[in-house]
């Protein structure tokens, strides 16, 4: 038991596992394991345990808050199960078998919701876009990438994407729509606000959403969330369910999960002392304030 | 290919040769050409010495469904929504089909694609000029700008005397002039107006009146250059020696999208000596090496192309030796506007440019016709001397002072990319012991700021250096924004490198004041609303280039499995074919529009203003010059 949690955790904090979807299903993953095969003797130490075990994958990796997002997921569930066996039941006591039963498939049927949740966003594609629009998007998300693939089965509409320096997510976004015959635009991230003016909608992707509703998203999402209020153009955010935290952003920068400074200003590029004398920042993730935010688009 | 042979042979050079004034300047097979129009109708039997391109332009009555009129109502839904190229091109595209090769742009060798890029560009002008034909025959001239008109009225009579030995065609003698007209304004219009002056005997024209040039100033950013999706200035906005963007961005089908022709300066200067036959002699080697630098962006900012081009027109008048018959106040302006013509095919002009070449021209005129022209040289050489240094040189230090009345202790000061004025304030103020720190923003793909950091930290300033997208992360320590310009326009709004208007944007947001240094040279009585409006569109193939990225930087996340992307990512680009994706197309702008209500003040050498208080300012500048012509005309 100790041994899968334990490698899961150090899948985390190596990276391996990253991106709230292969988090989310990873740690569900993690539970049932532990369910099924970990000692328990009722409701309640079950769910304390998978506390525990929740904690710990947390703190392997502090931006992925879908691991805590699912740990108080497989929580509820199993206060939910307990719940309904009682009614069923009538008696205080219950079968720990039929408990155990229960939520396994419980978090089989949520680790099912987990694989589909981009396919039923994207299933409400048609609603948003419209022919002849021009919308704009930044970094790769799978679930952005889905919605456009499916709305442009149907419509015929442009998309502006930006390139995302320095991880050039946008520029894979733009192959990837573009082989699907979506008229695509590749711009630098300076041009946002240039080209801003002529923008319909930002439908953006995020990698965590907080309890104030603010975004936990690629670098770049904060600017172009800001120049879309600058210009009344909504901002459209699609996020699937596991995406939601109860987290709240007491101390903003904390999410900014900050990378080598070398793909901004390469350590080969410049001399030791001008290495020394400056600092370079280089953020993975943004923080989007809630209001710029107009509409979630989530799978339920 | 058949087609490569020709290409040193330009029109202008058959056209003064040969009796054939009216070939659109490229190749296509004739194999093409048979499709297109009945070999029989080509005018005359000396077309057989270039190759085949006349059959195209005289034939009118051929394949009528390609005489639609250029679907001007439709155009600008057609722009706007579009995913394909320009509407007119559209209409020739079956017929183009045939010679565009199978293979995949990437599969070719590189002379190949260079072929492939050039002759997209000749097709396409091909289809122009035979449309302009077909209307030429018909009336008496194509609208053109006033200024086309002012010149072409003067220089018709001799346009079409010195074309009277030319004319053995069945054309009518206007279309041949409007024609050999409208391909001579290609060039400058000014050039004619010289070849004129040339070839006949001296009619002592008067010298180019102030209001001409400077509506030829005005005019620099031509009504052409922003009118590209219009058939009828197409042609005029097309630049030799550069090619025509594959794939043009609808959204800015107004402008000229060009792009590296892959041969580099050499191959274009090569090109344009045989092109330009007549103008062969004309532009400076100075001034030519200049264009490289400048298409190069060896010398790239507002300030240092302006000293720069300066520095080229002092070796320039140097040089100058006044043909006889001629006056030097007369002459010399007529010469530099074919340099300027040259510069302005490698890049568009800057605001500091024009307003020198303004006040040069000026002086150019202004000078009385008493004085030698050695004396005139002498005195033209020093007025440039102290044009750079009172309104650069003594300006940065005028605004320098003022701006760093601003800068206190502890400031955190950011900035975009680098500005030769907000360097030089920075520097200052790094030299005046005051303790701040700089966060310098910079943006992909031109990374302009990495000078800036180098010479900042060169002084032992405190820098951080961040991409534009980052800067909601450093936002919370900043206390001041200081920017610099490319153009103040007269509805208070900033034109300057894509990327300040992000800067100026958050800085708003958070209600941090933002500072724009800005010279008066830089003060343009144009207006902007958007980005739109006008840019610069730069090569696209810039985007592509993603050398910078390392493994280490890319957090594995959302869609790649772990073993896919380390291989991927960090050694290829990723667009690397993406001409071979009809869908997908790069867009590369140079400039943007900070609107000003983002800006809170404006430094210049008179002193601090409110972003709204520019109009006020040119219009002053501009009495102020019509003031001083009114004084030396007085004089003369």
């Amino acid at each position: 038991m100790n041994t899968v949690v334990q490698n899961l955790v150090d899948r985390l904090r190596r990276r391996q596992v990253a991106g709230s979807f292969r988090v989310a299903l990873e740690t569900a993953k993690v539970h049932a394991i532990i369910v099924r095969g970990s000692r328990w003797t009722d409701a309640a130490d079950l769910a304390a345990s998978i506390a525990v075990k929740g904690a710990l994958l947390q703190a392997a990796q502090p931006v992925e808050l879908a691991a805590t997002n699912i740990t108080n997921r497989v929580i509820g569930l199993i206060r939910e199960e307990e719940r309904n066996l009682i009614a069923d039941s009538g008696a205080a006591s219950f079968n720990r078998d039929d408990l155990k039963n229960n939520v396994i498939d419980a978090i089989k049927e949520m680790t099912d919701e987990i694989e589909n949740s981009v396919a039923n966003i994207s299933s409400q594609a048609l609603e948003h876009i419209h022919s002849n629009e021009i919308i704009m998007t930044l970094g790769m998300d799978a679930a952005v990438e889905r919605f456009l693939k499916e709305a442009a089965k149907l419509r015929k509409f442009q998309v502006i994407v930006a390139e995302t320096a320095p991880s050039y997510s946008g520029q894979q976004m733009a192959l990837s729509l573009s082989q699907s015959n979506i008229d695509v635009t590749l711009i630098s991230d300076a041009s946002i606000f240039a080209v801003m003016s002529r923008v319909n909608k930002v439908i953006l992707g995020t990698h965590a959403v907080l309890a104030n509703g603010g975004l936990v998203a690629p670098t770049g999402s904060n600017i172009i969330a800001a120049a879309a209020k600058h210009y009344a153009t909504p901002v459209v955010v699609l996020t699937e369910l596991y995406k939601l935290s109860q987290e709240y952003p007491f101390d903003v920068d904390a999410f900014g999960v900050p990378m080598s400074p070398d793909a901004i200003v390469g350590f080969a590029e410049i001399d030791a002392d001008v290495v020394e004398g400056i600092d370079v920042v280089n953020p993975a993730y943004d923080f989007v304030v809630p209001d710029l935010v107009t509409l979630f688009i989530t799978n339920m | 290919m058949s087609g490569a042979k020709t290409k040193g042979n330009k029109k202008k050079g058959n056209g003064n040769s040969d009796a054939v004034p009216v070939e659109p300047p490229r190749l296509i097979p004739n194999a093409q050409n048979s499709q297109i129009a009945p070999p029989e109708t080509s005018p005359v039997g000396s077309v057989a010495s270039s190759t085949a391109i006349s059959p195209i332009n005289s034939n009118s009555n051929s394949s009528p469904k390609r005489q639609k009129q250029p679907k001007e109502p439709r155009s600008l839904e057609a722009s706007l929504f579009s995913p394909a190229t320009a509407p007119v091109i559209a209409v020739a595209s079956a017929t183009v089909v045939a010679t565009i090769p199978e293979k995949k742009f990437k599969d070719m060798t590189p002379e190949e694609q260079r072929i492939f890029k050039e002759k997209g560009e000749a097709e396409k002008l091909a289809k122009k000029l035979a449309k302009q034909q077909q209307k030429g025959g018909t009336k008496q001239q194509p609208q053109e700008q006033q200024q086309q008109q002012q010149q072409q009225s003067q220089k018709q009579p001799k346009q079409s005397s010195s074309t009277s030995a030319v004319a053995t065609q069945p054309n009518s003698t206007n279309s041949n002039s409007t024609t050999t007209a409208s391909l001579n304004s290609l060039g400058a219009s000014s050039n004619s107006l010289l070849s004129a002056q040339l070839s006949t005997n001296n009619t002592m024209t008067p010298p180019p009146l102030l209001t001409t040039m400077s509506s030829q100033a005005a005019n620099m950013r031509a009504a052409s250059q922003i009118r590209f999706d219009d058939v009828r200035h197409q042609k005029r906005a097309v630049v030799k020696g550069r090619t025509l963007a594959q794939k043009p961005v609808a959204l800015l089908a107004h402008l000229t999208q060009f792009e590296k022709s892959g041969m580099g300066a050499a191959r274009t200067i090569q090109l344009m000596d045989g092109q330009q036959q007549r103008n062969n002699n004309m532009v400076h080697p100075a001034v030519i090496a200049l264009g490289v630098q400048f298409s190069e962006f060896i010398i790239s900012g507002g300030i240092a192309r302006c000293v720069a081009m300066l520095a080229a027109f002092k070796r320039v008048i140097a040089d100058y030796v006044t043909p006889p018959g001629t006056a030097i106040q007369r002459n010399l302006n007529s010469y530099l506007s074919k340099q300027i013509d040259h510069l302005t095919t490698t890049r568009g002009l800057a605001q500091t440019m024009k307003f020198a070449i303004r006040q040069l021209k000026s002086e150019i005129s202004n000078m009385s016709i008493e004085i030698s022209d050695e004396d005139t040289k002498v005195h033209l050489l020093h007025s440039i001397d102290t044009f750079i240094k009172e309104r650069i040189v003594s300006a940065h230090e005028s605004i320098v002072e003022k701006a760093l009345e601003k800068v206190k202790h502890g400031d955190v000061i950011l900035t975009f990319g680098r500005s030769a004025v907000v360097e030089r304030l920075l520097i200052e103020a790094a030299e005046r012991k005051i303790d701040f720190r700089v966060i310098i923003s910079d943006a992909r793909p031109k990374l302009e700021g990495k000078v800036l950091l180098r010479r900042l930290v060169a002084l032992g300033v405190n820098c951080t250096y961040v991409l534009v997208t980052s800067l909601g992360a450093v936002m919370s320590n900043v206390t001041k924004v200081i920017i610099g310009a490319s153009a103040l326009l007269s509805n208070g709004a900033l034109l300057s490198r894509t990327g300040t208007a992000i800067v100026a944007m958050m800085a708003y947001d958070a209600h941090i004041p933002v500072m724009v240094l800005c010279e008066l040279i830089k003060f343009s009585e144009l207006v902007q609303l958007d980005s739109f409006v006008w840019n610069e569109i730069g090569d696209p193939d810039e985007l592509v280039n993603i050398k910078t990225q390392s493994p280490a930087n890319v957090l594995p996340s959302v869609l790649t499995p772990p073993n896919q992307e380390n291989n991927s990512q960090s050694k290829q680009p990723i667009l690397k074919e993406w001409r071979d994706i009809p869908d997908l197309k790069l867009l590369n702008l140079h400039y943007d529009i900070t609107p000003a209500h983002f800006i809170s003040l404006v430094v210049c050498e008179n002193g601090c203003i409110p972003s709204t208080s520019v109009l006020s300012v040119v219009t002053n500048m501009k009495l102020e010059e019509e003031k001083n012509l009114k004084k030396t005309t007085l004089i003369r």
